[in-house]
């Protein structure tokens, strides 16, 4: 899975298709996977329907959309905030249970810097986060549960009836 | 020295402002800051705290996770967190000739607030210092943890009456008890008078021993009067005390009794009998008021125990610099009480007058200070003792005539005479009604400081008025003597009874022992 794009200092976007949730690792940053779309390749735009059916029977894979999945930078290796972007081509990597605990736990502590801009940017992906760090870190459950409650409280508001 | 806080801007009054700060541990509500004008330390008292930055709810809902955790794991730190905004209430700056000025110009955003150091507060706060002559050490600043030392001034507030005001519990005779000893150092030499309806105050005998209370030639009294020594003369009672003694008397007995009273009055020295034998030569004229008259004579002066025929307290023996006498009223009825307070405090201020004016009869040559317990029972508006306690809080000062009101019930306390008291001692007080009756009629205290009242615990108090420069809060002083208001430890003492042989099990039958019984 490779970068294709970078939008921000927040935002990058990889070719191919990946869960909601999942902790990445690309070039310095951790990342977190957001949101996942289709679209189509960019050739095809260009070309009428007669000449795509064409193309087809040489290169059967050109007309199929693609899958992008984009990501939200949460922290740099080090638990810190990113100094550099990732670069376009640099290798998405899926980090593991072990890895993913690695990187929050520094020097004794839980660590999760990046909590804040996850909850103000999209409750519903701080909460598949919160829930997963939760069954990595079982005891720190008391500091999850009220940091669950909130995020889910704050849901709770927004459908309003 | 080192701010400890920048000024935010003007508070509601022109004589408020507001500051901000990070520290959560100094700054408490009554403690002192000063700022800066044209090198003047302008001073001003806390009067208000409110954290700026609280914690969000969510973060108070488990009481066994610490906020400070869940902010450590977001990474922020704590120290970032903390903001406080405080009210300070100015007082000015100190000039020794007029005590203190208010600049009139509120501070200017962004200067700096410092915490009043140790020698300003000194300075500024109390007229006298620790040991001087003159002065009363009753404690320590309440919000500083070193020993900074609150003194009133001895003279003023023994010359225009003190009160000290508080609920039950919270100290108000252990504090009597330390301005008593303050009062009997050598470098007050006061003559006390303590009116004890509790015979709390006798463990002062104590200080007799001590090496503080003695100074070359000077030696420290402590008397104690019990109901055996406490007498007034019959002939020494006003006509209005005599009355007072006499319940439900009719015009017509009000005006024989009248008659016979300046009769007897003008001979000088008269007895209960000369009084009886009077009422019985009026008989033949009058025979039912006559009757009446005698049966309420010989009823309630023959009970009544603290009058007495030949027998009174000498005021120069009673009443002596360097001395407190304790007149212990434990054992008498509420009316006795009121009639002594009465009685004995009309013949002081008459002797006053008297050393005053130099006149030759009954005298005090030196001014005196008298400490009345639970004086919402001798000065309410219903009282025997009212009348004569409101003209010595009214004309006392000119005499030499101290008074010191202890009450824990002040809305009782009338306000004519509460409001006399110029220095004022007030003390936990929860009750509402009591606080109101405080704050009207102690106007030197102030609204704010008035609200600390049920937050104060035992031995913390506000003292305010005359006797010191501004309002501040105090830790009442240790007593050097044993205080003797402690309250019963019932189950110790059941403990204690139950331990003794006859409790145990023992059942004594005796037989009552009748009257044919008897050889």
């Amino acid at each position: 899975m490779k970068i294709v794009r970078v939008d921000s200092k927040k935002w990058f976007e990889a070719e191919g298709e990946l869960s909601i949730g999942e902790f990445v690792r690309a070039g310095d940053v951790i990342a977190i996977s957001a949101e996942v779309h289709q679209e189509e390749d960019e050739i095809v735009k260009y070309l009428s329907k007669g000449d795509v059916e064409r193309i087809k029977a040489f290169l059967p894979d050109l007309g199929e959309p693609k899958f992008k999945t984009r990501f939200i930078i949460l922290m740099d290796i080090d638990g810190k905030e990113p100094r550099n972007l990732p670069k376009i081509g640099d290798e998405v990597e899926i980090l593991d249970e072990r890895e993913v605990a690695e990187v929050h736990f520094r020097k004794g502590k839980l660590s999760l810097p990046y909590l804040p801009y996850l909850m103000r940017n999209d409750r519903n992906l701080a909460r598949i986060a919160v829930l997963k760090l939760m069954d990595l870190f079982p005891e720190y459950r008391e500091i999850f549960d009220v940091i669950l409650a909130e995020i889910e409280y704050s849901l709770l508001r927004e459908v309003d009836l | 020295m080192k701010p400890v806080g920048l000024v935010k801007g003007p508070a509601e009054s022109p004589y408020s402002f507001k500051f901000i700060t990070p520290d959560y541990k100094k700054l408490k509500i009554g403690e002192f800051v000063y700022y800066l004008v044209d090198g003047k330390k302008v001073l001003a008292r806390i009067s208000k705290r409110s954290p700026l930055r609280q914690y969000p709810d969510i973060y108070l809902s488990n009481p066994s996770v610490e906020p400070e955790k869940i902010l450590s794991i977001i990474g922020v730190s704590r120290k970032e967190f903390d903001l406080y905004e405080l009210k300070a209430t100015i007082l000015g700056y100190y000039d020794e000739k007029f005590g203190f000025v208010n600049p009139r110009i509120p501070p200017k955003s962004g200067m700096p607030v410092y915490l009043a150091e140790r020698d300003v507060i000194e300075t500024a706060l109390v007229k006298k210092k620790m040991g001087d002559v003159g002065s009363l050490h009753i404690g320590y600043l309440l919000n500083r943890e070193e020993d900074i030392p609150v003194t009133i001034d001895t003279a003023l507030t023994v010359s225009e009456h003190l009160a000290i005001l508080a609920g039950t519990g919270s100290g108000k005779s252990y504090l009597a008890g330390v301005i008593i000893e303050e009062l009997l150092k050598p470098y007050n030499r006061a003559s006390v008078l303590v009116f004890d309806p509790h015979g709390e105050y006798h463990t002062l005998k104590e200080l007799e021993k001590h090496a503080q209370f003695r100074d070359g030639e000077y030696r420290a009294r402590v008397r104690i009067y019990g109901r055996d020594e406490i007498k007034l003369r019959l002939s020494e009672l006003e006509y209005d005390e005599l009355i007072n003694l006499l319940p439900r008397l009719t015009e017509k007995m009000e005006a024989m009794l009248n008659r016979i009273y300046r009769e007897l009055s003008e001979k000088g020295h008269f007895t209960v009998e000369d009084l009886e034998k009077k009422i019985e030569e009026l008989r033949e004229r009058e025979e039912l008021t006559a009757n009446a008259l005698l049966w309420r004579i010989r009823r309630n002066l023959r009970y009544v125990d603290i009058v007495d025929d030949y027998r009174h307290m000498d005021l120069k023996t009673l009443l002596k610099p360097g001395q407190a006498s304790i007149l212990q009223l434990t054992e008498m009825s509420d009316m006795e009480q009121e009639i002594l307070v009465s009685a004995l405090m009309k013949r002081i201020l008459k002797a006053r007058i008297n050393a005053e004016r130099g006149n030759e009869t009954e005298k005090l040559d030196y001014p005196v200070f008298i400490i009345i317990e639970e004086a919402h029972r001798f000065a309410s508006r219903d009282s025997r003792s009212f009348d004569v306690l409101r003209t010595i809080l009214s004309e006392g000062r000119k005499f030499g005539v101290g008074v010191c009101l202890i009450s824990q019930r002040p809305s009782k306390i009338d306000s004519d005479i509460l409001s006399q008291c110029m220095t004022q001692i007030v003390m936990r007080m929860v009750n509402p009604a009591d606080q109101d009756n405080v704050a009207r009629s102690v106007e030197s205290i102030g609204r704010e400081l008035i609200e600390e009242l049920p937050g104060l615990t035992k031995g913390q108090a506000i003292v305010a008025g005359v006797s010191i420069n501004t309002p501040v809060l105090i830790r009442v002083r240790e007593r050097i003597t044993s205080h003797g208001g402690v309250s019963k430890n019932a189950p110790e003492e059941w403990i204690r009874w139950s331990e003794k042989e006859e409790s145990r099990g023992f059942v004594v039958e005796k037989k009552a022992k009748l009257f044919w019984d008897e050889d």
